[in-house]
C-alpha cells in the first residue's frame, strides 16, 4: 500500500505478540541457547552452571544415539508431513460437499483429536496387539499375516505414523475452514464451463486453498520434527531404538539424565534443521502460494 | 448450492463410500473406549469387544473419585479468558501481519514462526524461573497470561493465512469510504474470518482442556488442579484403572464434541465474496 | 568462573524480565514454594510441603498424616501436595531446578543412586543420631540397608513392594498340579511352567510362566545362578554380562519365550494385553515374578492366587529385590531440623499402621510386618522374600542405567531373533564399558 504512515499502524496491531515475545518467549530462548554452552546437572539448581564452551556440541557429533534419533525422526517427518497433508486435504474436500448428514460425518472425523494422547496411545497399543488387535484381525480376513507392529524394529515407525494418520482431525479442520476461503462463485462458474470433478480441484479448489497448505505444511514441519507425545507412551524409543524420535531423546538427556546443557546443545541443532526446512517453504512459496488478497504476483 | 444436492452423480457416490470407510475405521476404537469404559476391572483385557455387564456406575465413581467440579471449576477459570484473550489479541495480531507493510515484518515474521521450533522440552525449566522470579507460580496466571499476548504463534499465523486470503478490495473500499483500519479490522476483517476464529477457538478449547504439562508444573495445590490433572490421578505409579480412565476421559471428552458440534456450523456455509461485500 | 557464569545467567533470566522488579535476590530463597502466601496470622510458623506422586486412593493418607501433624505441631504448617504419576519425573525436576522444590519428597529405589550422586538429598545419619526418640531399630533391616548409600543413610520408608512368585490357583488345580512349594529350584518351575501352557488350533491360549524384558525378575534369576550384569562396584560388565554363566541362563531363559516349547508369552503378547497382571487375573498366565503392588489388582478381580518364594538356583541361591518409596530430605531446605520431624513422622509407625491397615501396603516396621506374616497368608512369602533381597546394580553405582540399558537392549535384540545369546552380551558389555565413567 502507498500510505506508510498507515503501514505503521501494523506496530500497534502487532503489539501484543510484540510484548508477548519480549516478556514470556525470548528470555527462555536465550536461556537455553547460553545452556547450550553450558553443564547443568539440573537438579542441582541454577547456581550449579558452568560454562564449557564447545563441549557438548562435540559431544553430540560423536554420540551414536544423536545420529539414530535424528534418522527417525528424519524418516516420520518426510513420510508423514506429505501424507498427512494430501489425505487431510481429500477429507476437508469430501467433508465440505453439501449433503445431508456431512455434520455427523465431521463430527466423526473430527473426534480423534478430541481425545487425550494418554488415552489415545493406550488404545492403540491394544488395536496393534499382533495376535488379538483389531488391526491384525482385520488383516487376517485378507490372507494377511500382521507383524508385531509395536514390538518389529522394522514396523514400529510405520505404526506410529498409522496412528498419527487416525488423528489428523486437527488438519482437517483447518482445511476445512480454509475451503470456506473459496467463494461459491467460482464453482458455480467452473461448473457451468463443464469442468470435471478433477479439473475444477486442481484449477480452482486446491490454488485458492494455497495459503492454508503453505500453512499445515509449515506447522506439519514443526511438529513432525517435534513428535514426542505418543512415542513417550507408547514404546519409549523401542524396540531397539527404532522410535528414539529426536525430541524424546532430547527429553531422557534432560529429565532422566538430568544433563540439561546436553539437552539444550540438541534442541538448537534441531531449531536450526526445522528452520532450515521452513526457509525452504517460505522461500517457495512465492511460486505456489496464492493469497487473494495480494496485489502482486 | 441447491444445484449440487439434487443431483447425486457417480463421484459423489464415491465420495460418499470413502466417507463412511474412513469413519468406520475412525469409530471402532472410539467404541473400543466406550465399551471399556463400561467393563468391570477384570473384564478390561478380556476378548469381548463389549461389556458383559454394563457398569454405568464407573461414571458416577470416576466423578467421584476425584473432586471433579472443583477440578471442572478450575478448568473454567483458565480456560474462559485463555479463549477471549487469544481470539482476540490473535486476530489483531494477525491482521497486523495480513495487511501491513511495516519495516522489518518479513523477520517478525519469520521470529514468529521461529518461537515454535525450539523443543519445548528444553524451554520448560526457563519459562518456569521467569516466572517464578515474579512470584506468580502455584496460580493460574503463567497459563492464562500468554493469551493475552497474541496466543501463540501456531493462531496468529492460522489467521494471518486465511486473512491474506481476503481480496483486498474489501477493505480498500472501506477505507476510501473513510473508515479507520480498527474499524476495518472489527467490521470487515473479524467478520469475515469467522472460519479460522472459530477453528482458532476450537483447538484454544482443546488446548487448554487437556494442557497437562502446564498445571502440571505450574499448580501445586491440589485444590488449584484441572480435570487434565485429574484425569491423570487415575494412572498410579503401578497400576491404571483403565475402565475409569476411559469413563473420565469420555466426560471430559464430551464438552469438546459438542462444542464442536455446535461451532461447525460455521464449516458448512462457504462465505459468499459478493454478498459480503453487499452487507 | 563457576560463580560468574550462573551470575551472568541469572542477569541474563531478569533483565529480560520487565516485571522483576520485586525479585527477592539470592536464588535459593523460596524452597517450598510458599511464596508470598500465608505471611498473615501466625508469622512464627515453619512452612513446610512435601509431596508424593499420587493416584486416586493413595493420597487420602498422607493427607490425613499432615493434618495429625500439624495438629500436634503448633510451630510448624505443613502442606501435602501430591503429583500425578506421569508428571512427577518432570514436575520434581523442575522444582528442584528452580529451587522451589518441596522440603520433603518421595523417590523411588530405581533413582535412590541417582539423586544421592546429585547431592540434592541431606543425609539423615546426624539427625538420627541426635533424635534419642528415634530408632532405626524398629525397622525391618533389609530395608534400611536399602536406603544407605555409600554407607550413609539418606531415605527414610514410606512403602516397599517385595518381589515374589505369584501363581495362578485356579490354572494349577485344572492341571492337577502342585503349587510352588519352599524349596522350588529355577528348573522345578520350568518344568511346571511346561505342564501349564496349552495351544489350541496353534494360537497359545494359556502360558505358565511370564519371562519378560523387566530387569528387576531377571536379575534375581540371574542371582539364583550366581551370576549378574555387572560387578559389586558397577564399574565393569565384560566377565559379569558376558559371562559363561550368564549367557548360559539367558539362553535358557529366552528360550521359555521364543523356544520351541515356549511357555512364556514374548514381550508383545504381554504388553499387548494391558500387562501380565491381566493375563493373570484372565487366567491366561500361572505364574509371574513381580513386586506386591499386584495384590491390589488381583484382589480387585475374581481370580485365585497365591504368592510363594522366587525359586533357588542350582546351588540354593536365592535372591529378591525390594522395590520401595522412600522419603527425601531436600539438601536445600531452610528447616532441616523440623523436615526431619516430618520425615518421621511420615514413616513412623503410626504412618506405617494407617497406610497398611487396609492391606494395600505393608508396613515398614518390624513389629507390624510380623503380625501381618502371622496373619496373611498370602503375604508370608512376600514378607519371607524380603530377606533375600540385593541391591541391583541400578541402586551400587551411578554408572547402573548404563548396565541396565546395555543389557535390555541385547535383550530385545535376542528376542526379535536378531542375534544369538553369547554375542549381543559380549557387544552389550563392550558398549556399556565403553561409557563408564
Amino acid at each position: 500500500m502507498n500510505n506508510t504512515k498507515s503501514d505503521r499502524a501494523g506496530y500497534w496491531f502487532i503489539l501484543p505478540w510484540l510484548l508477548g515475545l519480549i516478556i514470556f518467549t525470548l528470555g527462555p530462548m536465550i536461556f537455553s541457547l547460553i545452556l547450550s554452552f553450558s553443564k547443568w546437572d539440573v537438579i542441582t539448581g541454577v547456581e550449579s552452571i558452568q560454562y564449557v564452551g564447545l563441549d557438548n556440541f562435540k559431544a553430540i557429533f560423536h554420540d551414536p544415539l544423536f545420529y539414530q534419533s535424528l534418522k527417525v525422526t528424519f524418516i516420520f517427518a518426510l513420510v508423514s508431513v506429505p501424507l498427512f497433508q494430501i489425505a487431510s486435504i481429500l477429507i476437508a474436500v469430501l467433508l465440505n460437499m453439501r449433503s445431508r448428514g456431512m455434520k455427523f460425518f465431521r463430527l466423526i472425523y473430527f473426534m480423534p483429536s478430541v481425545i487425550p494422547a494418554v488415552a489415545t496411545s493406550m488404545m492403540w497399543v491394544m488395536i496393534f496387539n499382533p495376535e488379538y488387535g483389531i488391526l491384525n484381525q482385520a488383516l487376517s480376513w485378507f490372507g494377511i499375516q500382521g507383524p508385531a507392529w509395536l514390538q518389529d524394529p522394522n514396523y514400529a515407525l510405520g505404526a506410529l505414523i498409522v496412528m498419527g494418520l487416525w488423528g489428523i482431525g486437527n488438519t482437517i479442520i483447518i482445511y476445512l475452514s480454509g475451503l470456506q476461503g473459496v467463494p461459491e462463485d467460482l464453482y458455480e462458474a467452473g461448473e457451468l464451463d463443464g469442468a470435471g470433478v478433477f479439473r475444477r480441484f486442481f484449477s480452482i479448489t486446491l490454488p485458492l486453498i494455497t495459503p492454508t497448505v503453505f500453512f499445515n505444511l509449515i506447522m506439519g514441519i514443526i511438529g513432525g520434527f517435534q513428535y514426542f507425545t505418543q512415542a513417550f507412551v507408547m514404546t519409549n524409543g523401542g524396540p531397539l531404538n527404532s522410535t528414539l524420535f529426536y525430541n524424546l531423546y532430547l527429553y531422557n538427556k534432560a529429565f532422566i539424565e538430568f544433563d540439561m546443557g546436553y539437552a539444550s546443545a540438541l534442541s538448537w541443532i534441531l531449531f536450526i534443521i526445522i528452520l532450515l526446512f521452513t526457509l525452504l517453504v517460505i522461500r517457495s512459496s512465492s511460486f505456489w502460494v496464492y493469497y487473494q488478497g495480494d496485489d502482486r504476483d | 448450492m441447491q444445484a449440487t444436492q439434487r443431483k447425486f452423480n457417480p463421484s459423489q457416490w464415491l465420495a460418499l463410500l470413502i466417507l463412511i470407510a474412513g469413519s468406520a475405521i475412525v469409530l471402532v476404537p472410539l467404541l473400543w473406549t466406550v465399551s471399556t469404559s463400561l467393563k468391570t476391572p477384570a473384564e478390561v483385557f478380556g476378548d469381548s469387544f463389549f461389556p458383559q455387564k454394563w457398569i454405568w456406575s464407573n461414571y458416577s465413581d470416576a466423578v467421584q473419585a476425584i473432586p471433579f467440579f472443583l477440578f471442572l471449576r478450575n478448568t473454567l477459570i483458565i480456560l474462559v479468558p485463555t479463549m477471549i484473550g487469544t481470539v482476540f489479541t490473535g486476530a489483531l495480531s494477525a491482521y497486523g501481519f495480513a495487511r501491513f507493510n511495516f519495516r522489518g515484518k518479513q523477520t517478525l515474521f519469520l521470529i514468529l514462526l521461529a518461537t515454535m521450533m525450539l523443543p519445548s522440552q528444553v524451554t520448560l525449566i526457563p519459562t518456569f524461573l521467569l516466572f517464578k522470579q515474579v512470584g506468580l507460580t502455584n496460580s493460574f496466571l503463567p497459563l492464562i497470561l500468554p493469551a493475552f499476548f497474541g496466543g501463540g504463534a501456531f493462531n496468529i499465523f492460522l489467521i494471518r493465512q486465511f486473512m491474506r486470503g481476503i481480496p483486498r478490495e474489501l477493505d480498500e473500499s472501506a477505507f476510501v469510504d473513510g473508515a479507520n483500519r480498527w474499524q476495518i479490522f472489527s467490521r470487515i476483517m473479524v467478520p469475515l474470518s469467522k472460519a479460522p476464529l472459530i477453528a482458532v477457538s476450537i483447538f484454544t478449547f482443546m488446548g487448554v482442556w487437556n494442557d497437562f504439562q502446564g498445571p502440571l508444573i505450574y499448580l501445586n495445590s491440589n485444590e488449584k488442579y484441572t480435570l487434565a490433572l485429574g484425569l491423570s490421578m487415575f494412572k498410579g505409579m503401578y497400576n491404571v484403572e483403565w475402565n475409569m480412565l476411559m469413563a473420565a476421559t469420555i466426560l471430559i471428552m464430551l464438552p469438546a464434541l459438542i462444542l464442536f458440534f455446535i461451532a461447525q456450523k460455521y464449516f458448512i456455509e462457504g462465505i459468499s465474496i459478493s454478498s459480503a461485500v453487499k452487507g | 568462573m563457576k560463580k560468574k557464569w550462573s551470575i551472568a545467567m541469572a542477569t541474563i533470566l531478569s533483565s529480560v524480565l520487565l516485571l522483576s522488579a520485586c525479585s527477592s535476590g539470592g536464588n535459593a530463597a523460596n524452597t517450598g514454594s510458599n511464596g508470598a502466601a500465608g505471611n498473615s496470622g501466625s508469622k512464627e510458623k515453619v512452612q513446610l510441603t512435601f509431596t508424593t506422586w499420587g493416584d486416586v486412593n493413595s493420597s487420602s493418607s498422607e493427607q490425613k498424616l499432615a493434618d495429625e501433624f500439624n495438629a500436634a505441631h503448633p510451630n510448624i504448617e505443613v502442606k501435602f501436595e501430591p503429583v500425578p504419576g506421569d508428571g512427577y519425573a518432570t514436575k520434581l525436576t523442575t522444582s528442584l531446578a528452580s529451587g522451589t522444590a518441596p522440603d520433603v519428597f518421595l523417590i523411588g529405589e530405581g533413582d535412590f543412586y541417582a539423586y544421592v550422586d546429585k547431592g540434592v538429598v541431606e543425609p539423615l545419619d546426624d539427625y538420627v543420631a541426635k533424635d534419642q526418640s528415634f530408632d532405626l531399630n524398629m525397622y525391618q533391616q533389609d530395608l534400611i540397608d536399602m536406603e544407605r548409600i555409600n554407607g550413609k543413610l539418606y531415605y527414610l520408608p514410606k512403602d516397599f513392594n517385595p518381589l515374589a512368585l505369584w501363581y495362578n490357583k485356579r490354572i494349577f488345580d485344572e492341571a492337577g498340579v502342585a503349587y510352588p512349594s519352599d524349596d522350588w529350584t529355577w528348573d522345578d518351575l520350568i518344568t511346571t511352567a511346561k505342564k501349564l501352557t496349552k495351544q489350541e488350533n496353534g494360537k497359545y491360549t494359556q502360558f505358565g510362566f511370564n519371562a519378560g524384558t523387566w530387569e528387576y525378575p531377571i536379575y534375581t534369576y540371574l542371582w539364583a545362578y550366581g551370576t549378574d550384569i555387572a560387578n559389586e562396584e558397577g564399574t565393569k560388565a565384560e566377565g559379569f554380562m558376558n559371562s559363561d554363566k550368564t549367557v548360559q541362563a539367558m539362553e535358557q531363559y529366552v528360550d521359555l519365550s521364543i523356544g520351541a516349547n515356549r511357555v512364556s508369552p514374548t514381550p508383545q503378547d504381554t504388553e499387548t494385553m494391558g500387562g501380565d497382571s491381566s493375563m493373570f487375573m484372565t487366567d491366561k498366565l500361572a505364574m509371574m515374578i513381580t513386586g506386591r503392588w499386584i495384590k491390589s489388582d488381583l484382589d480387585k478381580s475374581n481370580v485365585e492366587y497365591g504368592s510363594a518364594l522366587i525359586p533357588e538356583g542350582p546351588n540354593g541361591d536365592r535372591a529378591s529385590i525390594i522395590a520401595a518409596a522412600g522419603w527425601a530430605m531436600n539438601s536445600k531446605t531452610k528447616h532441616k531440623e523440623e523436615a526431619f520431624e516430618l520425615m518421621k513422622w511420615l514413616s513412623g509407625t503410626d504412618a506405617q499402621k494407617l497406610r497398611s491397615k487396609d492391606g494395600l501396603v505393608l508396613p515398614a516396621t518390624t513389629a507390624e510386618l510380623d503380625q501381618v506374616k502371622a496373619t496373611e497368608e498370602k503375604d508370608k512369602p512376600v514378607i519371607e522374600m524380603m530377606s533375600f533381597a540385593r541391591k541391583p546394580v541400578t541402586m551400587r553405582s551411578a554408572n547402573g542405567p548404563i548396565f541396565k540399558d546395555a543389557f535390555t537392549q541385547a535383550l530385545e535384540k535376542i528376542l526379535i531373533g536378531k542375534v544369538d545369546v553369547k554375542s549381543a552380551l559380549d557387544e552389550a558389555a563392550k558398549t556399556a564399558d565403553s561409557k563408564v565413567k
